[in-house]
């Protein structure tokens, strides 16, 4: 994609090119903000926020090959404002969690591996929030450049690689103790 | 996906615990579809005939927010070359109450803030609106805009 086509193309009114900065971009937007464990409706309004702050600087953005980097940065100052705000006035937002019931019977394949999804989710869950962060940016479609990644973390780029070993390895711990304990019950509390 | 990291290389295992992970985040929390109907419909609040007054100064970031006796208070400062605007705005729950100081700029003020447009009239550069929703808000006056804040 030539980014700076495309934003110049949106800059004059373009949905069509518009859209494609949002297809592009979306996922790593929402990974930043539910990295940083803001609720639904939050990381929303954060991403929704730096979309709108997009559309007023189309003409401004400086150099349009850090454009996935000036997103970034922007969803993470709006993240840490929205956690600041909650800190004063809101109880902890809920953990992105999805409502499974876990008695209903796996039958299909699909099944089974939605379940494993869930498990692996709620063992994440017990990472730390570095790692959780991390991660979980890591995970946006298609897969962020470590230069955006260091923008949107606001980490040395050289530390990523590192990080994400460690953090990745830790995970692996996790999971396996997961499943030694669950094989040994048989069936979740 | 293949691992792209070759400095720092993953063992099979965590890669495919890190394409497990990839597959896990698009199943159990993809994007929602009104954040990215949200995001498309932001192109429609573009303006080429104003003039974008800058946030220059929050007072969310300079400390912990100003505390009245059951309200937050919160001080913002917007500006272009020649107009400046304060905006002094008030939490109360879930409403909001913004009083605002226009200087160099002439016209009713309009916030716009989900969806909705209120229009307060300018006396001697002060206005006020008041039960507000929360979101991203801006202001305008005349042929000038603020930058979106989240209120």
């Amino acid at each position: 994609m030539d980014v700076r086509s495309v934003l110049a193309s949106a800059a004059a009114g373009d949905q069509a090119a518009w859209d494609i900065l949002v297809d592009r971009y979306s996922s790593l937007l929402w990974s930043v903000a539910r990295g940083f464990r803001l609720g639904s409706a939050d990381a929303g309004d954060a991403v929704q926020l730096t979309w709108l702050k997009l559309v007023e600087n189309l003409d401004r953005i400086q150099d349009p090959d850090r454009l996935a980097g000036w997103l970034a940065t922007t969803v993470r100052r709006e993240c840490l404002q929205l956690i600041r705000r909650n800190s004063r006035t809101r109880p902890m937002p809920d953990t992105g969690l999805p409502e499974v019931a876990d008695t209903a019977p796996p039958v299909d394949d699909r099944l089974l591996r939605r379940e494993r999804d869930t498990e692996l989710w709620r063992t994440f869950a017990q990472l730390s929030e570095s790692c959780q962060r991390l991660l979980r940016v890591l995970t946006a479609v298609p897969a962020p450049a470590y230069l955006e990644v260091a923008a949107a973390l606001e980490m040395p780029i050289g530390s990523i690689g590192p990080t994400r070993q460690r953090c990745l390895s830790r995970l692996r711990q996790l999971v396996d103790a997961t499943a030694a304990l669950g094989a040994g019950e048989g069936e979740r509390p | 996906m293949t691992d792209y990291d070759p400095d720092n290389p993953l063992d099979p295992a965590e890669e495919e615990l890190m394409a497990r992970l990839r597959n896990a985040a698009a199943e159990l929390d993809p994007v929602p579809d009104h954040v990215l109907a949200a995001a498309r419909a932001a192109l429609s609040t573009r303006r080429l005939d104003e003039e974008l007054a800058a946030l220059v100064a929050d007072s969310a970031l300079a400390d912990a927010g100003v505390r009245a006796a059951d309200a937050e208070v919160r001080l913002l400062s917007f500006e272009t070359a020649d107009v400046s605007l304060e905006l002094h705005v008030e939490y109360r729950g879930d409403a909001v109450a913004v009083r605002g100081l226009v200087t160099g700029a002439a016209g009713d003020a309009v916030v716009e803030v989900a969806g909705e447009r209120h229009t307060a009239l300018v006396d001697e550069g002060w206005f006020a609106v008041t039960g507000l929703p929360r979101g991203a808000t801006r202001v305008r006056v005349g042929s000038i805009v603020t930058s979106w804040v989240q209120l």
